[in-house]
């Protein structure tokens, strides 16, 4: 729903443009991948996005508005967010982990366990885990706990920052699979990998990143068959390969 | 329903009786703690004959129906004049010597009591005839060996340069011991450095020859000493006398004049080789040299459990108390500036600063500011407990994973939800172990605060110093090291209590 708009954007760090004038125009629910090395500004762009980093230059709006940094809690309840190693709470539950923000929220106990409960079932998780603490969690089932985090509160927008990247081609697979049936058109979905592979199907809209500046967008078909430059058309070398 | 009302009545009517009586014993107790005007406070420093002093002052106070209490084993001079200065102690035994060139800094060697009452007139205070006796310096060496040698003078020591000496420390640096004593004797010898309480065992066992020792020693007699005539006068007098605030009512006075000129220096050792030697307690002592001197009948009651008993509830009562302030202040102070990288090191820095001024010192530089007793003890040891518990609590905020603070901020957490659900959990494992760590090194400096008056375990182990005696040291020290792991299980009950069993991994390997 929540469409995105990155309006002449840019960010240094020490006199380092790590995102250098970018503008995009993201219409809602799509999904979109942001592809580029590291060091291209590729999660730096999805933090500005949630207000984690605030931008030097330009402005960011969200469904037409622009952030209210002085709000920022409330916004970004409205983005799910998971990373590459989880983040989850160490000292809480599983269950505790994916259900804080909502019981801060005020959710009812009955609402918030039916929603957790479907979470879990969706991302083929065993009700068993509820109770114990993450680090006594596979990879991969940390991962889905994240992304069960992130789905929680059913956000409209869903920022992910590789949060596939450290599994295992098998474990990776089947995640894929699942975030395949959660993309059912309605959510907008912001990722940002280095693995075009992932890009090409999970996302419907590609954006190309190098250093800092947007090289390239556009559906992946068109930005498969006319890569711009050598740079992006080493992101289909290996994906083809 | 009247009835409902009246019980209403009588409950409220109770609950204000219940209030005001409150409210009176604590404005009771404050007055206490304020000014005690009705009370005499006895000081003392800490060696056995200014405790004996003070406790037979106290006991014919107390023969006469006055309210005594005691502030015995003072750590030294100045703590007990400073104390005197500010009205926290009304009398305490000191030497005419001491007073004319530790306080008054004159360079009188035989100072008189009425020249000292007049530099000492403008403090208020006042100096009263001598209990009789001079415990001077004196330098000892074993009777017989005085007599193979055929030596009674201090002269006569440089016919013998071969002999070997050791002095204690302050004598050895003090204007009045030897370098001036060297000088005046033309001694060349080079002297070694020795605890007091060594000495006398190292010159048992012929170790070394000769030592400094008071010339009212308990322990000349047990070791079977004797002194040497200063026959050039070197040595300062160090007369006894009971010095006092010159406001203290007439009757005090002449019960304390009463035992002017009534103990020689013979006397005196004897006095002091009862507790050393014969082990008795200073109240026994006194109590059988007041019925022997005809000054009366005094009760004395000396119940070891029951002192040990209130003597760790002092303590613990310091420690907690300490304690609680510093978490009071140190945990919302780690709390705030442990985002700002700059005003976070400032702090640690200053707590830090804190905890290297050794706790001797720390407590005595509370005397001008608090006086002496409990408040200027607990000041002391809170500002000890703030650098284990900021310092733990800033380190354990800022190393958190900093992944771990992104997602806190970036899931829609407030920042006090993520201070209360996120960063304080994680940290609480090395919060408690700073509250712990602060608890612990309380316990071990609270055994100082009895210097000051303070009370508590250090009481027994300061005057077990004094004594010799390690039975009266244990009775501190004991209770103390069982303080010491009490807190440690406690603390540990806790942790279990509040920590996650797998968040303690690879923490708290202390």
């Amino acid at each position: 729903m929540s469409s995105i708009e990155f309006d002449h954007i840019s960010k240094s760090y020490n006199q380092n443009r790590v995102v250098d004038d970018v503008s995009l125009l993201l219409p809602g629910s799509q999904t979109t991948a942001i592809v580029g090395e590291s060091g291209s500004g590729k999660s730096t762009l999805l933090q500005i996005l949630n207000g984690l980093v605030v931008a030097d230059e330009g402005k960011v709006k969200i469904a037409g508005a622009e952030i209210d940094y002085d709000a920022l809690p409330s916004i970004r309840r409205n983005m799910g967010y998971a990373v590459q190693g989880t983040g989850l709470f160490p000292h809480l539950t599983i269950k505790e982990n994916v259900t804080l923000v909502a019981q801060l929220a005020g959710w009812q106990r009955t609402e918030l366990d039916e929603r957790y409960v479907s979470l879990l079932s969706f991302f083929g998780l065993d009700d068993e885990l509820s109770e114990r603490y993450p680090h006594s969690l596979s990879g991969g089932q940390q991962q889905r706990v994240g992304l069960c985090r992130a789905m929680m509160l059913d956000p409209p927008l869903l920022l992910l920052d590789e949060p596939f990247s450290a599994l295992d081609p098998i474990t990776r697979e089947s995640i894929h699979e699942e975030m395949l049936q959660l993309i059912d058109g309605e959510k907008s979905i912001l990722l940002v990998t280095h693995d075009m592979q992932e890009a090409l199907k999970l996302a419907n809209y590609l954006v190309i990143l190098k250093d800092g500046k947007v090289v390239q967008q556009g559906a992946p078909d068109d930005v498969a068959n006319q890569p711009v430059d050598d740079y992006v058309a080493r992101f289909f070398g290996g994906a083809n390969a | 329903m009247l009835q409902t009302n009246q019980l209403m009545t009588t409950w409220r009517g109770s609950l204000v009786v219940l209030m005001l009586r409150i409210i009176w014993a604590v404005f009771f107790y404050l007055s206490l703690i304020g000014s005690a005007s009705a009370t005499i406070t006895i000081g003392s420093k800490n060696f056995n004959e200014s405790y004996l002093l003070g406790e037979i002052m106290a006991q014919l106070l107390e023969l006469e129906g006055f309210e005594v209490e005691r502030k015995f084993g003072l750590g030294g001079t100045l703590v007990c004049y400073e104390a005197l200065v500010n009205d926290e102690i009304d009398i305490y035994a000191e030497y005419t010597g001491t007073l004319s060139h530790v306080i008054l800094k004159t360079d009188d060697l035989t100072p008189q009591v009425a020249e000292l009452n007049r530099l000492v007139e403008e403090q208020a205070l006042r100096v009263l005839g001598s209990f009789g006796f001079n415990n001077t310096y004196a330098i000892a060496l074993k009777k017989h060996f005085a007599k193979e040698l055929g030596v009674s003078l201090v002269s006569q020591l440089t016919n013998h340069p071969d002999l070997k000496m050791a002095f204690s420390l302050e004598f050895l640096n003090r204007e009045d011991g030897w370098p001036g004593l060297a000088k005046t004797y033309g001694f060349s010898g080079k002297p070694t450095g020795i605890g007091h309480g060594l000495a006398y065992q190292a010159i048992d066992q012929g170790k070394i020859d000769i030592t400094d020792a008071y010339s009212t020693d308990g322990d000349l007699e047990r070791y079977g000493l004797t002194v040497l005539d200063d026959d050039l006068g070197y040595f300062p007098q160090y007369l006894a006398v009971p010095f006092v605030r010159a406001a203290l009512p007439n009757q005090v006075l002449a019960v304390i004049s009463r035992l002017e000129g009534i103990i020689d220096d013979e006397k005196m050792r004897e006095l002091n080789g009862r507790t050393v030697i014969d082990g008795e307690s200073f109240a026994e002592v006194a109590s059988r040299f007041i019925a022997e001197e005809g000054l009366g009948e005094t009760r004395i009651e000396a119940e070891v459990i029951s002192s040990i008993l209130s003597n760790t509830i002092t303590h613990l009562k310091l420690t907690f108390i300490a304690l609680a302030l510093g978490c009071l202040l140190g945990l919302p102070l780690g709390i705030v500036v442990f985002r700002a990288n700059v005003a976070a090191r400032i702090t640690v820095y200053i707590a830090g600063l804190l905890q290297t001024i050794p706790s001797i010192a720390m407590l005595a530089l509370m005397i001008p500011l608090l006086g002496i007793g409990e408040v200027p003890a607990i000041v002391a040891l809170f500002l000890y407990s703030i650098l284990p518990i900021l310092r733990n609590t800033i380190t354990a905020l800022v190393t958190i994973d900093p992944l771990l603070k992104r997602i806190a901020e970036a899931i829609g957490l407030t920042r006090s939800q993520q201070l209360r659900h996120v960063l304080l959990p994680m940290a609480l494992p090395t919060i408690l172990a700073g509250i712990k760590t602060a608890a612990i090194i309380s316990i071990g400096t609270a055994t100082l605060a009895a210097f000051i008056g303070a009370g508590g375990l250090g009481e027994p182990i300061v005057t077990g110093l004094a004594l010799n005696d390690t039975n009266l040291i244990l009775q501190g020290a004991l209770p103390a090291a069982g303080l010491a792991i009490c807190v440690e299980l406690l603390f540990e009950i806790l942790e279990r209590l509040l920590v996650k069993p797998h968040m303690l991994q690879g923490q708290l390997t202390d």
